[in-house]
């Protein structure tokens, strides 16, 4: 087995040894889930049909169908949304657009991290000791939805963050510069841009909760219920708890072998198809939405302006005292707008100012560059600027934080 | 004079009352907006300070006297290998439940790392595009297989095969329990484990290739210890989700409080006692006090592996 020595051979060998080696642990693990689907699809077969999605259990549990175990998943894990997404997608606004690196954003985002990995057990007693007991909830729907809602939420909370995280950063800086308070820029360029993401996160969370068995026996199930729930604070049953009482408690195990399959896929339908979805929306956004550095510049241009039709009209700070606005014609027109935005002479060194502006005093936007008047310098001329298309904002904005040259600012 | 079409009229300009360095920084929405989303994420936080909080306080009384019973000593919790909750003269020892979900965790995690690590390995590094394109969604998807439907397939596949094969006693084992934990935990492990060795930078890969270097030897002594940081949180998250599970251990580990001697040995983990007998417990009682002692054991257990995966994410930070 063990081959040693680093001759040609012996390295070859060892190479196809281990290729081999790595190809068939991958087969076999596929292989194996595959086999476990496959197993509960030939026994569940027999269960399905349209009664038993639609009846209640009978006899014991022993025939009948399994419809309050589904409401009640269903009610549950859209229930648990109610409480995740809220305070999810607002927390990972403050993370990623606010928060500034220092010990209060370490320790929520230690937190948050730690919460991930707690048990879900854990937050079972959680739930049991605080919405059952001390708020005096009860077993219900409510303290379940409660329960479920704190158990999605790191994960509802990391997946919309990483969503905020991967809208470029140009966005944000364009819409500032526009003029946008921090508010606007979130809610009119980022979050359009990241909901997409924000919310495949959000359904793998529903499939989480929907297939969570542990925290829901301690603070919302119960083993039979006659009716669907009517209030919030009813017991509900659900698919997982229908599965794991029949599966192990009772005389009748092996009479309702066909009934726990069928749950079982019903279940598995629920959350591998939500899961599914998710997975699909995320690899099209994988694919098809590369914010790159120099792609669809001038649609991203159009797009920022279009997000920002209460911003026409608006004052730019640089045009204030010139009394300038920016005006649906300009719009409409793909404006140069980072130029539109902060002409100051650093955009404009000195050496590089070139003919005089015969239009000086008058506030005057072309594609190629515009002319302004230099507010510290007093001088008055053309920026022979690039085309905004041509430019990468983020790389203009280091290049004048850095004070750099006109010469070392990319242009493609 | 006429004015060139374009111009903007300057008496359209609205007065404002301040110039703009006068003017307040912050609007009302945005001030407002901005304390909104630092509340949420503090409440986020401060769940974590809440579950500590709730489970200390329901689970301290057990270490105090009370009119009926003596306080347990917190060294005695925790050595006891009697976990007794029930009898006349109850035992509260968390030992074996402690080593049940050890053992069962160790076992799974030999298991589900050289599985997991070995399909991530191929996704990353061997595998062609198109096959990465279908097989990591796959992947993931039987990540997401709630743990009840495999707790199913181990009660009722491979039990008897257990039981028929290997001529155990029963079926409903630490082996058992192992081994669907770590059909559990591969998809886990074989995810971020991929995504560690794809953030390798190609360059160092490439360097290798040109020093002679054959494909394995490119995996085995560029890319995985390059990725070692990544790696290493793949396989201790994977194993956190072994410890945190509840569901396949309740079904199929057996349920008997004891220290395991052996693979067959039926094993009673934290987690499978504490969904088993809460639901039969008086609140407020001793055993339920006793219920969230072991849940505050579990919480600070997982926060440990949390932290180590931290710390070492950090210690050996992928090379890009």
């Amino acid at each position: 087995m063990l081959i040693t020595g680093y001759g040609k051979l012996a390295r070859k060998r060892r190479e196809a040894l281990a290729l081999l080696l790595i190809r068939g642990l991958a087969l076999f693990v596929v292989v194996v889930l595959g086999a476990l689907l496959a197993f509960i699809f030939v026994n569940a077969f027999e269960a399905i049909n349209w009664s038993f999605l639609t009846e209640f259990p009978k006899d014991g549990m022993t025939s009948g169908g399994i419809l309050p175990a589904i409401v009640g998943t269903l009610y549950l894990a859209l229930g648990s949304m109610l409480i995740s997404l809220p305070l999810g997608f607002g927390a990972a606004i403050y993370l990623a657009e606010y928060a500034k690196p220092g010990p209060l954003l370490t320790s929520i985002r230690l937190g948050i991290t730690n919460l991930a990995g707690v048990p879900s057990v854990v937050f079972g007693l959680f739930g049991l000791s605080l919405f059952v007991t001390t708020f005096g909830f009860g077993r219900s729907l409510l303290s379940g939805c409660l329960t479920l809602g704190l158990l999605t939420l790191p994960t509802v909370t990391a997946a919309a963050e990483e969503a905020l995280r991967q809208t470029p950063g140009s966005f944000r800086e364009a819409a500032l510069a526009l003029g946008a308070n921090r508010w606007q820029a979130v809610r009119q360029v980022v979050l359009p841009a990241a909901l997409p993401g924000m919310l495949t996160g959000a359904i793998l969370a529903l499939g989480r909760a929907a297939g969570e068995t542990a925290p829901i026996t301690l603070t919302a199930a119960t083993a039979f219920s006659p009716a669907l729930p009517d209030s919030v604070f009813n017991e509900v049953m659900a698919l997982t708890t229908h599965i794991f009482n029949l599966s192990t408690n009772g005389s009748h195990i092996a009479e309702t072998k066909p009934q726990q399959f069928g749950s079982c896929l019903v279940l598995l339908a629920l959350v591998l198809g939500m899961s599914m979805v998710a997975i699909l929306i995320r690899a099209k956004l994988r694919k098809g939405r590369k914010w790159r550095k120099n792609h669809h510049q001038r649609q991203r241009n159009l797009v920022l302006l279009w997000r920002f039709p209460g911003l026409e009209g608006h004052q730019f700070r640089h045009h204030g005292q010139r009394g300038d606005r920016l005006h649906r014609s300009l719009r409409l027109r793909q404006i140069d707008f980072f130029k539109a935005l902060e002409p100051d002479e650093r955009f404009c060194p000195r050496g590089k100012v070139g003919r005089r502006d015969n239009h000086r005093g008058r506030f005057h936007l072309r594609p190629w560059g515009g002319s302004c008047r230099y507010p510290k310098t007093g001088r008055h001329g053309f920026s022979e600027a690039e085309p905004f298309s041509q430019v990468d904002l983020r790389q203009y904005l280091l290049w004048t934080k850095a004070g750099g040259r006109k010469k070392d600012f990319g242009t493609r | 004079m006429t004015q060139p079409q374009n111009a903007i009229n300057r008496s359209e300009t609205p007065k404002d009352s301040k110039p703009f360095h006068l003017r307040p920084r912050l609007s009302p929405a945005e001030k407002g907006s901005r304390y909104f989303f630092l509340v949420c994420a503090i409440l986020a936080m401060g769940q974590m300070l809440l579950i500590m909080v709730f489970l200390f306080s329901e689970s301290v009384g057990l270490f105090f006297d009370r009119p009926d019973s003596q306080g347990l000593s917190v060294w005695e919790f925790l050595t006891s290998k009697d976990w007794y909750p029930t009898y006349p003269n109850p035992s509260f020892g968390s030992f074996s439940l402690v080593a049940g979900s050890l053992s069962v965790t160790f076992v799974a995690t030999l298991l589900a790392g050289p599985l997991g690590l070995g399909l991530a390995m191929y996704l990353a590094c061997i595998a062609g595009p198109s096959m990465r394109q279908w097989l990591k969604p796959i992947i993931e998807l039987l990540a997401s297989i709630p743990s009840v439907v495999l707790g199913l397939i181990g009660m009722v596949v491979i039990a008897p095969f257990l039981q028929n094969v290997l001529d155990v006693p029963t079926g409903l084992n630490l082996l058992n329990s192992s081994l669907i934990l770590a059909l559990m935990a591969t998809p886990t492990v074989a995810s971020l484990g991929e995504d560690a060795l794809s953030a390798v930078s190609k360059d160092i890969q490439d360097a290798s290739y040109a020093l002679g270097a054959t494909k394995w030897e490119t995996i085995w002594k560029v890319s995985t210890p390059a990725a070692l940081g990544g790696l290493s949180t793949a396989v201790i998250l994977g194993l956190g989700r072994a410890l945190g599970e509840t569901l396949v251990v309740l079904m199929v580990a057996g349920g008997a409080a004891q220290v395991p001697n052996s693979l067959f040995d039926s094993i009673r983990p934290l987690t499978s006692t504490l969904s088993a007998e809460m639901g039969e417990t008086a609140i407020g009682s001793r055993h339920y006090q006793a219920l969230f002692a072991l849940g505050v054991l579990l919480f600070f257990l997982t926060l440990a592996f949390n932290m180590l995966s931290w710390y070492l994410s950090r210690r050996w930070r992928t090379r890009r």
